[in-house]
């Protein structure tokens, strides 16, 4: 029963996904109060009837009900109970299912808490959230069904996979969904805006919390995707530029130049255009992503079952949706109207390098990405772009940024001195130089550019720092004054600081780990020692243990540091009986300072493995921790921000008694 | 109960997309309040940072005559539309109606409302069998293992046939093994053999059910079994074209319609196909719909030894078969009229008029003296059509 | 010029969107790997015989000098499509006439004889390459791979996966039916 009514509230979003799309764009366009407040409760609806439709999914997952062919296909009974649950987004169409619920989510969450959003605008938005909602529920129960019934249903369920039972792999998708589908809202904001003909420094406001909201959780799923494949996958990286990895970052990249322009359009009513644009190619590119994962258009290490004709319906929403918004924005924005003027050097002139400079950024990855298929459509040649094409190419445009990024608060807006801030960052250059001569006396040798690198991320921090200390005239003024203005300084401020000091904590992590890291695949036997990175690590044999449902081989690693027992370390080789299969869990130091990580490869050959034989790979990645804490504090610092008062103004309500302006008291 | 909940989901679609005429007398929020209010509220930042003396006076100064400035603008851009049309309320009452019938009709087309929902908790009785179907399979093996006589012969075969079914082809051969070289043996059990062995190995003829399948074709020529994987086994070793003659010879040997028929047709066709032969059908081996105009009354009575429900059963799929193929390629005349006849047989007149009238369409370019024109003519007039 | 700035993006996209289409083309597989031996002479490899199967072991020397060319399989008892090829391959031998040669890619020796024995053995040579150096030096990236290696000892062909059903066989036929003209073409 309870997938039949996942199937019918699904149809019913469906359905009231239509009439939002209709009814309160034209009630915006004739001045209908009554057609517009139905984009509200629509946009609820939506929500409910597709939550509902997930829920019913969620449950025959949850009971292993093998009546419903998703459910065959993507679990088995004995699979443990939360990888049962996350199965239902594991598949092609549970996974769509989640995109259109976050979709929804957005569109009601606009609808719950806009209401400092005038009815007009309001309603063009969430009417563009609907078409967009429209399309992929179309997609969704056409080709997609999630709710296809078998009968009678099959004794199991096929799908055993341990590889897929993680804790990081069931809570990876949800979260990178919420951050690019969150760009939807965006989007809509952007393209009902063009619509209305009207974009000014209020819109920007509007739009700025759901953008921030958007940004952060993309920034969790990217970090938490790459903690996955880092601690789990056992592939001792945390990064490969792999095309599924591309497209998250990708509007990611582009996400955060549109936080940064739009500032700009909210403060000086200027970048107007370019804010539009961004806001419609963020969405744009997470699309792509979408239609990327699901066509098999490019190769991929976790691409979703290919299917072309899926692809070219998905290929026909991303013509109408981004074509038609693009065309839109052609016939629109050449009317709007230039902000106000600034200066070669003034904080505009930052932002605008800085979004010159990830604008770009996004173009090489997005054409790195591309071009194996570009290539072979035009000349039939198979080409594979990979790490040293992204790192020759992306690498030097965050440098420069990042110096950028040191600078740009300490701007004024519309003219700055730049002389004065150089005099403020003299000593910041200085400690920078110095913290590159220290990391060579230390670690001698690597790569040159990663001295730079160091450098230049020494910087970042200290600028950051430095600015926020002048905000709060820490050390000028007694402490109870630096306190005070602390407190009286908006959060937004507090959460830039905390944002650009987090990415400077994961440079670190990046610049160390990919410098500095240490490796080794080795041939062992019971009693070989492997020198890494300073850490004397003894193999003392491999024994066969059995776990619950596999059976692994665990081998036993003594690491000392000059003669002092440091750790042991226990890699296994798990092999499922049941499923077939071979899984590789890697074992892990984990500090601060870096991770010693070793993991058992296969045996050399069969025979190997009877004499005690094994190869081993070990590796020293230093510094690697700081990534996942500076990325924790780029998302806090988001955070911070999206809580500052100042997001929350907007139309005074007219009916209400305390004024004019809602401006709480501080 | 389903339907309830349907109902119930249906009518809380239209209360909340009828919610808004709840709150009638509804005014628009103005989209120029908004913009003035958030400059307004830059307004109050900057003089609050001036006090702070995060900027400078002149900073300040600049920033709130800049900002004064827009705010003028917005004032002189005209103020809001101050028309907010409540009206056409039936447009809300429509549209929310139709939500559900829409979803409804979409429903009729994907939902399976008939498929109850079978969580795994609740197939006990399934599991059950299948673990009782898996004990006895253990325990008829013990007894045969522990048999001083070696097992009878029909219990290995049993346990084999068992294990054939639960999908245990390696097992299934093995205990066929122990009694395929007995003198009790039959070719059934020898060729049986040969399909768990061939089974096992998903599908490929090994050598060891080569052997198989020449011993049962030695011991019974007639085995319609072993022929056909005597055919697979040539096939697969290259010599596809005697493959398909050896099919084809065992079908034209058939004395009458016999059930294993059908799986020789479909594999005579695989192999025919890529040897580029005509496909053959059932229709030209099985003597009740040999050769045009299609089965007469005679044959559809030879086909009679068969009991009443098999032979309704083995006629209406014949019918049917014929009429999906004629469904995908229309332009065969012969088959048109043999399916007219046969649903004349059948007694279903419309159906045999819907045929003739198709044959009829095709027969318009054929010379006026052909006699499948006559014989159409003769049909139609006979069916009064 | 405005006005052309703002078109740019949406012919920006129009492009893309032109190859996305071409992408999609069903018969694309991006996974397919051109093997860098293409056009390259067969790699320096020297493998003993499986023991008690009773044909040669395989080397480099093997290759040259054949009139005809010959196909190369990789395969093992654990591999489980290479089961389902071994009929396409056994009857490529028996009715076309090819010469196959095998490598037999980290098994054991009694494994593989064993599977021989059972599923019959079509090739005419098979190197043992117990640790996988051979497997290396082609390139392989799993198996079973096939390669044609002409009758100079040019690798001309190399399909990953199992040639099986009709699709993979016509490719690998046509790939055939090309070497030996190229053959016939050189001598």
């Amino acid at each position: 029963m309870f997938p039949e009514i996942g199937q019918f509230a699904l149809a019913l979003a469906l359905g009231t996904a239509l009439v939002q799309s209709v009814l309160p764009m034209l009630g915006a366009s004739r001045g209908n109060v009554l057609w517009m407040r139905c984009a509200r409760s629509s946009s609820i609806a939506q929500l409910v009837f597709i939550g509902i439709a997930f829920a019913a999914l969620m449950q025959a997952f949850v009971v292993s009900d093998f009546t419903v062919a998703n459910v065959v296909e993507n679990s088995h009974s004995l699979k443990p109970m939360l990888y049962k649950i996350a199965g239902t987004w594991g598949s092609h169409e549970g996974s769509l299912l989640l995109w259109v619920l976050i979709l929804a989510a957005f569109g009601a969450g606009v609808a719950l808490f806009g209401s400092n959003i005038p009815d007009a605008l309001k309603a063009r938005t969430l009417s563009v959230q609907a078409w967009i909602s429209t399309g992929f529920l179309s997609f969704l129960l056409l080709t997609s069904n999630p709710f296809e019934r078998v009968f009678p249903p099959p004794l199991d369920g096929n799908d055993l996979n341990p590889l897929l039972q993680d804790v990081g792999l069931a809570m990876h998708p949800p979260l990178l969904y919420f951050g690019y589908v969150g760009f939807s809202i965006v989007f809509s904001f952007a393209v009902a805006a063009l619509i209305e003909g009207r974009i000014d420094a209020a819109w920007a406001r509007w739009v700025r919390p759901w953008t921030l909201a958007a940004w952060m959780s993309l920034t969790a799923g990217i970090a938490l995707g790459s903690w996955w494949a880092y601690y789990e996958l056992g592939w001792g990286g945390w990064w490969f530029w792999d095309p599924v990895e591309n497209v998250s970052f990708m509007p990611w990249l582009l996400g955060t130049a549109l936080l940064h322009s739009a500032i700009v359009t909210e403060k000086r009513d200027a970048f107007k255009s370019w804010t539009i644009l961004l806001a419609i190619l963020t969405f744009s590119l997470s699309l792509l992503g979408t239609f990327i994962v699901r066509s098999g258009l490019l190769t991929s290490v976790h691409a979703f079952a290919v299917d072309p004709e899926r692809g070219l319906y998905i290929l026909g929403l991303l013509g109408i949706s981004i074509g038609g918004s693009l065309t839109l924005y052609a016939w629109r924005a050449p009317a709007m109207e230039g902000g106000g003027l600034f200066a070669p050097v003034s904080r505009e002139a930052g932002l605008l390098i800085n979004n010159l400079l990830l604008a770009t950024a996004t173009g090489t990855v997005l054409f790195g990405t591309l071009y194996p298929l570009f290539m072979e459509a035009l000349t039939g040649d198979k080409v594979s772009v990979g790490p040293p094409f992204f790192n020759a190419t992306f690498i030097p445009m965050m440098l420069p940024l990042v110096v950028v990024m040191g600078i740009g608060p300490f701007l004024s807006w519309k003219r700055a001195d730049l002389k004065g801030v150089f005099q403020r960052l003299r000593f910041i250059a200085l400690l920078a130089g110095l913290a590159a001569l220290a990391t060579w006396y230390v670690a001698r040798g690597g790569p040159a550019l990663a001295y730079l690198s160091v450098a230049i991320t020494v910087w970042l921090l200290f600028a950051t720092l430095r600015e926020w200390a002048v905000r709060i005239r820490l050390f000028d003024v007694p402490l109870a004054e630096t306190i005070r203005r602390a407190r009286n300084l908006p959060r937004a401020a507090h959460g830039m600081t905390l944002a650009h000091a987090g990415l400077a904590v994961a440079m670190f992590g990046f610049i160390g780990s990919s410098a500095w890291k240490s490796e080794e695949i080795v041939f062992v036997q019971p009693g070989s020692v492997i020198e890494i990175a300073g850490f004397d690590v003894r193999f003392d044999g491999v024994e066969r243990v059995r776990g619950p449902n596999y059976i692994a081989d665990r081998g036993t690693l003594a690491v000392s540091r000059e003669g002092e027992f440091v750790t042991t370390l226990y890699p296994e080789r798990r092999s499922y009986p049941v499923a077939q299969s071979t899984t590789t869990e890697s074992a892990i130091r984990s500090t601060l300072a870096g991770d010693l990580y070793a993991s058992l490869a296969e045996p050399a050959s069969e025979t190997a493995a009877d004499t005690g034989a094994w190869t081993l790979r070990i590796l020293y990645e230093p510094l690697v921790n700081l990534i996942w804490i500076g990325s924790t504090m780029l998302i806090l610092g988001g955070g911070m921000s999206l809580s500052d008062r100042r997001l929350r103004v907007g139309v005074p309500r007219r009916a209400s008694r305390s004024g004019p302006v809602a401006t709480p008291a501080e | 109960m389903l339907w309830v909940f349907f109902a119930v989901l249906a009518m809380s679609a239209v209360a909340m997309l009828l919610y808004p005429l709840l709150r009638s007398g509804a005014v628009e929020t103005d989209r120029q309040a908004g913009a003035v209010a958030v400059l307004a509220d830059q307004l109050h930042e900057v003089d609050r940072d001036a006090e702070r003396g995060l900027i400078s006076s002149d900073e300040a100064e600049a920033a709130k005559s800049e900002i004064k400035r827009r705010l003028l603008k917005l004032n002189r851009g005209g103020s809001a539309k101050g028309r907010s049309v409540t009206g056409a309320r039936s447009a809300l009452w429509i549209s929310a109606l139709l939500v559900p019938l829409f979803a409804g009709l979409l429903y009729t087309q994907l939902g399976s409302p008939g498929v109850p929902a079978v969580p795994f908790a609740d197939r006990q009785d399934e599991q059950a069998e299948q673990v009782r179907i898996t004990e006895l399979t253990g325990r008829l093996l013990d007894r045969l293992e522990n048999d001083p006589e070696g097992g009878p012969t029909e219990g290995w075969m049993l346990l084999g046939q068992t294990y054939m079914r639960m999908g245990r082809y390696a097992d299934a051969a093995s205990a066929m093994e122990n009694v395929i070289e007995r003198d009790d043996a039959v070719s059934a059990m020898v060729s049986q053999y040969a399909e768990a062995l061939i089974s096992a190995e998903d599908g490929i003829v090994t050598p060891q059910a080569r052997k198989a399948i020449r011993r049962a074709l030695d011991m019974d020529s007639s085995n319609p079994a072993a022929s056909y994987y005597e055919a697979i086994a040539l096939d697969q070793a290259g010599d596809s074209e005697d493959a398909h003659d050896l099919l084809i010879s065992r079908l034209e040997q058939a004395a009458g319609p016999a059930p294993w028929m059908e799986i020789f047709i479909a594999q005579a066709n695989r192999i025919g196909e890529a040897i580029g032969r005509e496909p053959v059908s059932l229709a030209a081996f099985a003597p009740m719909a040999g050769g045009a105009p299609g089965p007469t009354r005679d044959d559809v009575a030879a086909a009679s030894e068969m009991s009443e429900d098999d032979r309704a059963a083995f006629i209406r799929s014949m019918v049917d078969r014929l009429a999906d193929r004629l469904a995908e390629d229309p332009d065969d005349l012969d088959g048109w009229l043999r399916l007219g006849n046969a649903y004349g047989v059948l007694g279903e007149a419309d159906k045999a008029r819907e045929a003739y009238e198709a044959a009829d369409e095709l027969a318009a370019d054929l010379p006026s003296d052909d006699p499948r024109k006559q014989s159409i003519r003769e049909a139609l007039s006979e069916l009064g059509g | 010029m405005k006005r052309a700035i703002a078109a740019l993006p949406v012919l920006i996209v129009l492009v893309f969107g032109a190859f996305f289409l071409w992408g999609l083309n069903p018969d694309r597989d991006p996974n397919a790997i051109p093997s860098v031996l293409i056009s390259q002479p067969a790699p320096e490899f020297d493998l003993p015989a499986v023991e008690g199967v009773g044909v040669p072991g395989l080397s480099r020397d093997n290759l040259f000098g054949n009139s005809d060319p010959v196909v190369v399989n990789v395969f093992a008892s654990w591999c489980v499509p290479c089961r389902a090829e071994h009929a396409v391959l056994t009857r490529m031998v028996e009715r076309d006439g090819v010469r196959l040669f095998g490598i037999n890619y980290k098994d054991k020796p009694e494994d593989a004889r064993g599977w021989l024995e059972k599923l019959g053995n079509p090739y005419e040579r098979i190197g043992s390459d117990l640790n996988g150096r051979a497997g290396i030096e082609w390139g392989i990236s799993g198996v079973p791979e096939t390669f044609i290696v002409a009758g100079d000892g040019t690798v001309l062909y190399r399909y990953v996966g199992p040639v099986v059903g009709a699709e993979a066989e016509e490719k690998f036929a046509t790939a055939l039916a090309q070497a030996r003209t190229r053959n016939g073409a050189n001598s």
